[in-house]
C-alpha cells in the first residue's frame, strides 16, 4: 500500500490509480482495508470481500467478466493475498508464477510457449515445479521473443516479493 | 416449482503435491486464478472459516496428510461437467494429483 491517496501498490509493486473511482466504489474499498486491517482471518475477508464487491457490480448490472478486471475486485484479491501471507497460508508470486501466468493467459499450451521462446519443455518443467530456476540470460532471451522484459521493483511493504517482474511491451 | 441445485464440495489443499512440485505453500497467483474462474463462471460459493485436516492414500497406497480449503458451491446439473472442467484445469495451477469433489453426497476424484 502506499502513501499516497490516489495509488495504490499491489503485492507485485505495481501502481494501480484510484483516479477514475466513483464515491461508492472509494467507500467499498474503504470498508474492504478496515476489514483486512481489522482482522487477520484470510478465508472471512474472502467470503466478505467477494461479497461487498459482487453487491456493487452486480447490482450495477457489470458482467463478472467486466468485474474482476475493475480496480476495487483487484485490490479486494490483493489485500486477500496479504492476509493469506501474513497467516502463512500462502506466499507472495515469484518469476514463476508470474511466468505461469504469461503461459496461461497468452498461449494455448506450455509447448506453444516453448516453441515461441525455444525453452526446453523439460526445463520449463522443471522451473515452473519450482524444482530449478533459471538463469537470467536464458529468461531475458526467452521472453524478448514473445514480447516481454524483466524489470526489477522496490519489495512491497514487508513481504518478501522477489523483485523482478515480467512487463509486455 | 422453484428451480433446484445440487450441492458440490470441493477440497484444495494448501500446498503443491511434493510428488510434482516443491510440497511449498502455493503463491497468492493460483488462489487469485481460482477466484477468478469462480467469480465469472458461478455466482457465488461458500468457504467454511477452517481449513480442513485431512489424511488420505496416495495412489501408490502412501499415506499423505494435508490441509485444505473447502468450497461449496450450488449447481445446476448441466453444470457440473464444468466444475469438472475447472478441477481438471485446476490440477496444473495448484500440481495435484487430483481433486476431492462431492456431489450431492457423491464423492469422485478429478484427475
Amino acid at each position: 500500500m502506499s502513501n499516497r491517496t490516489d495509488v495504490y501498490v499491489d503485492l507485485k509493486g505495481r501502481e494501480i490509480s484510484l483516479a477514475n473511482l466513483d464515491e461508492r466504489e472509494l467507500q467499498l474499498l474503504s470498508a474492504l482495508e478496515s476489514r483486512a486491517t481489522g482482522q487477520a482471518n484470510w478465508i472471512d475477508f474472502d467470503n466478505a470481500a467477494m461479497s461487498m464487491v459482487a453487491d456493487l457490480y452486480d447490482g450495477r448490472g457489470v458482467s463478472r467478466n467486466e468485474s474482476r478486471r475493475t480496480v476495487v475486485y483487484r485490490i479486494a484479491r490483493d489485500l486477500s493475498g496479504r492476509l493469506a501471507i501474513a497467516a502463512g497460508m500462502a506466499r507472495a508470486p515469484d518469476y514463476r508464477d508470474e511466468l505461469e501466468e504469461v503461459i496461461r493467459t497468452q498461449f494455448r499450451t506450455r509447448r506453444q510457449f516453448c516453441e515461441a521462446t525455444g525453452l526446453s519443455e523439460d526445463m520449463l518443467s522443471h522451473v515452473l515445479a519450482h524444482r530449478k530456476h533459471m538463469s537470467i540470460e536464458t529468461l531475458v532471451d526467452a521472453l524478448k521473443r514473445v514480447g516481454y522484459e524483466l524489470r526489477i521493483t522496490p519489495r512491497t511493504n514487508g513481504h518478501a516479493v522477489e523483485s523482478i517482474h515480467l512487463l509486455q511491451h | 416449482m422453484s428451480e433446484y441445485f445440487l450441492e458440490c464440495a470441493f477440497l484444495v489443499p494448501i500446498r503443491r503435491d511434493s510428488r510434482f512440485s516443491d510440497g511449498e505453500l502455493h503463491s497468492t497467483a493460483a488462489w487469485d486464478w481460482l477466484e477468478s474462474e469462480l467469480w465469472v463462471r458461478y455466482r457465488g460459493r461458500t468457504r467454511p472459516l477452517e481449513l480442513c485436516d485431512g489424511v488420505y492414500a496416495d495412489k501408490s497406497g502412501n499415506a499423505v496428510q494435508d490441509l485444505s480449503r473447502k468450497y461449496f458451491i450450488a449447481l445446476r446439473e448441466e453444470q457440473i461437467d464444468d466444475l469438472r472442467e475447472l478441477l481438471r484445469e485446476a490440477k496444473g495451477v495448484f500440481y495435484q494429483e487430483c481433486f476431492y469433489l462431492s456431489v450431492r453426497g457423491h464423492v469422485e476424484f478429478v484427475d
